[in-house]
């Protein structure tokens, strides 16, 4: 594949096959090549079946300019040797892309359109409806200009194929197009809304801390966003102006029992991770306050304000806080709440 | 000049019979041809070269009917002459 054979080559191939001795072989396609040549160079055209024909074209003279000094030339009439081959060959040749064929194309689609960006969807639409029917049209024969058939029996090849396009087209042109517009708009809005999702849900935690660290008159400008409902946004951003500032000292009521070490309110700033922050001395274990109160908290990024939490001590899940492999497991099950919230 | 033609006249400059120059010709075109048809191109010096060049696919225009046609890819033949032939053919006069 992909290699240049010599005459050297040939002669070995043919003595092989042909189990001649390679002089003969040699001697046989020196005298073949030279014969070729002087039959050509006597205008005569030389015909091989199975090959193809070898013949000399004429080439009428051209004005032209002197490579060298610029000037004027003519460039004299002359002959081009020139080969066409024979049908068999060429389709052996041609025999990878020989399940191709030549289809009909809709009015207004260029290729061109295939290298534009490929966020633009109407482009891609056409392309897209090409594609389906391009494979359901019957065959149509493309007349090539050296192909010697008889006429009348394309002629009718193709008037029936014509015909048989032109019905397929008309009822389903309109249908099918407008169908692949809605799908791919449809797709197109269905990703974009997943993507956009995705990209928040890395955020949220981040949301939540950049909503406490900040005063209470810039918490109206952030975007928090919990996961499910955008409106809460809306309903917390409320809460945020009527509520008091977050300056207010955090109640602790007193209320310590062996599970418990503190009990906890939920006012205008607060989240489960600053508030794990505050007892346990890291945000992550924020999911053990989650646990033990999950019949009060529905969803852990939107405690409504004034939530009563009980705060866990950590001795309850085995869990110290200062040993870093400890906060591992805290930060895999907050990974898993993550998941979990999807 | 025709198959027959050249078979004669080949077995005559190489003395062989007939049945035997029609035979070795017909191999050397199936070598030749099972080589193009893997993409091997062959390359005789001073003859020409024979290769196969892979044609993209283009629209075209019947320009009768004016209808678009999406010809597909193909593979094709092509052939360069050597420079011997080619200079052997600027000596030739040309008529008309």
């Amino acid at each position: 594949m992909n290699e240049r054979l010599t005459l050297q080559d040939l002669i070995d191939l043919l003595a092989k096959k042909q189990d001649i001795t390679k002089k003969d072989a040699e001697t046989f396609l020196r005298e073949l090549i030279a014969l070729i040549s002087e039959t050509i160079e006597a205008n005569e055209p030389v015909k091989i079946k199975d090959f193809g024909t070898f013949k000399l074209v004429r080439v009428n003279a051209r004005k032209s300019v002197d490579v060298n000094t610029g000037a004027d030339i003519e460039i004299a009439a002359h002959y081009k040797l020139s080969f066409a081959p024979d049908k068999s060959l060429k389709e052996a040749v041609n025999k990878p892309f020989a399940h191709f064929e030549s289809v009909q194309l809709e009015d207004g689609v260029t290729f061109d359109n295939i290298e534009d960006e490929i966020a633009d969807l109407d482009k891609d639409d056409s392309v897209e409806t090409d594609q389906p029917i391009v494979e359901e049209l019957p065959i149509v024969h493309v007349l090539q200009p050296d192909e010697k058939i008889v006429i009348k029996d394309v002629a009718d090849e193709v008037e029936e194929a014509f015909d048989a396009i032109i019905y397929d087209d008309q009822s389903d042109r309109k249908s099918s197009k407008r169908w692949y517009v809605v799908f791919a708009l449809g797709l197109f809005v269905l990703i974009a809304a997943f993507l956009f999702i995705g990209g928040y849900l890395d955020k949220i935690p981040q949301y939540i801390e950049a909503y406490t660290s900040q005063p209470a008159d810039s918490i109206k400008e952030e975007p928090v966003l919990p996961i499910d409902s955008i409106g809460s946004v809306d309903s917390l951003a409320l809460k945020v102006d009527s509520a008091a500032i977050a300056s207010d000292g955090i109640k602790v009521e007193p209320s310590v029992t062996p599970e418990n070490i503190g009990e906890e309110t939920i006012r205008s700033g607060h989240t489960l991770r600053n508030i794990s922050l505050q007892y346990y001395g890291h945000k992550s274990f924020w999911v053990y306050i989650y646990e033990a109160n999950r019949d009060k908290i529905a969803n852990p990024n939107n405690v409504p304000l004034g939530t009563k939490l009980v705060i866990p001590s950590l001795n309850n899940y085995g869990i110290d806080p200062k040993e870093p492999k400890d906060l591992e497991i805290a930060k895999a099950k907050e990974r898993a709440l993550f998941k979990a919230m999807d | 000049m025709t198959n027959q033609e050249l078979v004669a006249a080949l077995a005559k400059r190489l003395g062989w019979t007939q049945r035997q120059t029609s035979d070795v010709l017909d191999t050397t075109v199936a070598v030749i041809n099972a080589n193009l048809e893997d993409g091997n191109a062959i390359n005789i010096q001073g003859f020409g070269l024979l290769e196969t060049k892979k044609k993209g696919e283009r629209i075209s225009v019947n320009p009768v009917s004016k209808q678009r046609f999406l010809i597909p890819p193909k593979i094709s033949l092509s052939f360069k002459p050597g420079q011997t032939i080619k200079d052997n053919l600027k000596k030739i006069e040309v008529h008309e």
